[in-house]
């Protein structure tokens, strides 16, 4: 198949698979809608009462925050991949979950022994704070601009964190502790809309800005010295683009918790579509990482009867075989 | 050679004195006669029935896990390898999870048979997804465990969550030797018998391992019946300990490679300081765990997280070669 055709047709089939996804994710659920009466629900064409809360008040909150969570954790991943150049990279292999998570365990057990109440906003202020010490740690060992370095230190220092995380929350009663954990593999903890837009804001942001520095990303795909020639900053490029990959992670972490995988799969599913072309891998990045998220989403709510899951579990487990495949081929291929 | 000798006593003398305080410290510490008095004196029942086999225990998955870190990293090249971060204890962990699910009762015998199914499988797919054409890649083995490792935590989670048995998954979270008997501690005698008889038999091949392909190729060593052998011994020894002791990492990487750099040696020469190694740092790590804060028990598999992981970090931040490219 000729290329452009195949980029062309991977990228409409993903808008099209999407659709379908938030028309499924607004439709399923305890009350079960008609694909009409969703569609005239979410666009405020006459619905009736029922229909239009469940949709708005019920449905639209979490399909927000996977548009939210499931955008920023492809791109940043995308960023992470192309700045360590290894595949396999994302944000929970660097670190930066671990360091946000610990901090969200600290707040939770901080107030469960000193008996305060903690505000959405403090956890989520904790959150951005965890994740950029961690990440300041991991880049710390970046000497010589060694990609294999920060990867090991990421590993390394997820592994502390971890130990860290484990002792806290093991100190924590059984509630706190079940919170904890729910937190650590992600879920959409708080869908309260005015909490929600604010980080949509935020994360729209911090999506325009990439796509300005989109250039810089397309001079990194092609190697250092590659950029260079054609007149990137190699040092303050990668030093931008981490900075809106933690950015990306952040706000994604503070809505959704811990979840890992999205960042690492989408980006990879993509590539494989469309090649190392930042201009078509990126949209179509973002565009998986938020079919994946969406499709999660709905699957946690209902596939397991009464239980609700946390949506990070259902993530690993949709995107988990297609990562063993892709190790398997590459192999091969190699 | 002196040097060697010297440490070889040093290490013996420290792990009698590491195994002594393991043995006497606790929530309560006991003076050393107590262990003869006659056997009706209810401390000297605690040591002989509850302290002994704690301690016979730490020393033995110290020890296990010490040697399986170091044939790990020999036979694959790499500096940085230990069965904790290549998801062999994870898998474990998820097959007595599924275990103690579908309602097979925990005894000794059944969690050991368990851990072992669940380290093994763990470790077959990690090592094919990390194989390629030359050898093993030692980066993909380890960002493709660390995945795996996730991936195989977050199920055990989500099982534990729809059967509705957090409780059971946060108990194997702890890990510990707490309420160890001698019934594990029998199991791990043979487990630790069959591992070391084997790694002292298959050493000088592991050593000429240890060498890059064409050589140890050239000096007529069969590297598959080698590798055979040696994950046939790394998945043992990781499966019995976790099934005994939960999730233990650090000794399997940081223990070699600290006997590595106070006395540079190959495989055959260090198998034993390894040894030695690992069940001192165990029967310290434990006494640590259970005395430090009185009246609970730290988890130790926490502890030993935070410790490996610290090492590790060192060893990337300033260490000099992290990875043979």
């Amino acid at each position: 198949m000729k290329r452009s055709v195949k980029t062309i047709l991977s990228l409409s089939v993903t808008v099209l698979l999407l659709l379908a996804a938030i028309l499924w994710q607004l439709s399923t659920g305890d009350i079960h809608l008609g694909i009409g009466e969703t569609l005239r629900a979410a666009f405020n064409l006459a619905p009736d009462q029922t229909a239009w809360f469940v949709v708005w008040q019920l449905r639209m909150p979490h399909l927000l925050a996977a548009v939210i969570t499931g955008g920023a954790l492809a791109i940043s991943g995308m960023i992470l991949q192309t700045l360590t150049r290894n595949p396999l990279a994302d944000s929970s292999i660097l670190g930066i979950n671990a360091g946000a998570s610990l901090g969200a365990v600290l707040l939770i057990g901080a107030s469960s022994v000193y008996h305060f109440h903690y505000s959405d906003n403090g956890l989520a202020l904790v959150v951005l704070l965890g994740a950029l010490l961690s990440a300041l740690l991991v880049f710390f060992v970046n000497r010589q601009g060694s990609a294999t370095r920060v990867l090991l230190g990421g590993v390394a220092l997820t592994s502390v964190l971890n130990g860290i995380i484990l002792l806290i929350q093991l100190q924590l009663n059984q509630f706190d502790f079940e919170e904890a954990l729910i937190w650590l593999s992600g879920s959409f903890w708080d869908t309260d809309m005015g909490f929600l837009m604010r980080y949509f804001w935020l994360y729209l942001v911090l999506l325009v800005l990439t796509l300005f520095a989109m250039r810089l990303l397309s001079g990194l795909t092609l190697g250092q010295e590659m950029a260079l020639a054609i007149g990137v900053n190699v040092k303050s490029a990668q030093r931008l683009l981490m900075l809106l990959a933690i950015g990306l992670t952040t706000v994604a972490v503070s809505v959704g918790g811990a979840i890992s995988f999205v960042g690492l799969m989408a980006p990879n599913i993509a590539r494989r579509l469309v090649g190392a072309r930042p201009r078509f891998q990126l949209p179509l990045s973002w565009l998986l990482g938020t079919l994946i998220m969406v499709v999660a989403d709905v699957i946690a709510n209902n596939g397991f009867g009464k239980v609700t899951l946390p949506v990070g579990l259902i993530v690993a487990m949709i995107t988990m075989p297609y990562f063993i495949y892709l190790l398997f081929f590459q192999k091969r291929k190699s | 050679m002196k040097s060697r000798r010297v440490g070889l006593a040093l290490l013996i003398g420290l792990l009698i004195v590491s195994a002594g305080l393991n043995l006497l410290g606790g929530p309560k510490w006991f003076a050393l006669n107590t262990l003869f008095q006659s056997s009706t004196h209810l401390s000297t029942q605690v040591l002989w029935r509850m302290r002994i086999p704690r301690t016979l225990c730490a020393l033995m998955v110290g020890a296990l896990l010490a040697v399986s870190g170091q044939l790990l990293q020999t036979v694959s090249h790499n500096p940085i390898a230990d069965p904790s971060i290549l998801g062999i204890n994870s898998g474990a962990t998820l097959a007595l999870i599924i275990g103690g699910v579908s309602g097979i009762s925990l005894t000794v015998g059944h969690s050991v048979v368990l851990g072992l199914i669940g380290a093994v499988v763990a470790f077959a797919v990690v090592m094919l997804l990390s194989v390629s054409h030359n050898g093993i890649d030692p980066l993909r083995l380890l960002l493709g465990g660390t995945v795996f490792s996730g991936f195989i935590s977050c199920i055990s989670y989500a099982v534990s969550l729809v059967t509705n048995t957090t409780q059971a998954f946060r108990n194997l979270l702890i890990g510990g030797f707490s309420g160890v008997e001698y019934a594990q501690v029998a199991l791990l005698a043979v487990v630790f018998v069959i591992v070391f008889g084997l790694a002292f038999c298959f050493c000088s091949g592991f050593t000429v391992m240890s060498l890059d392909q064409q050589t140890s190729r050239g000096l007529g060593v069969a590297q598959g019946h080698l590798w055979v052998v040696a994950t046939l011994l790394i998945v043992c020894a990781t499966g019995a300990s976790v099934a005994v002791a939960g999730n233990i990492g650090f000794v399997g990487l940081g223990i070699p490679q600290l006997i590595n750099t106070i006395w540079p040696g190959s495989f055959k020469q260090n198998l034993g300081f390894t040894m030695i190694g690992g069940a001192i740092f165990m029967a310290l790590a434990d006494l640590v765990a259970k005395t430090v804060i009185p009246g609970t028990e730290l988890p130790l598999a926490a502890l030993s997280a935070i410790i490996g992981g610290c090492f590790l970090f060192a060893i990337v931040a300033f260490g000099e070669r992290v990875i043979r490219e």
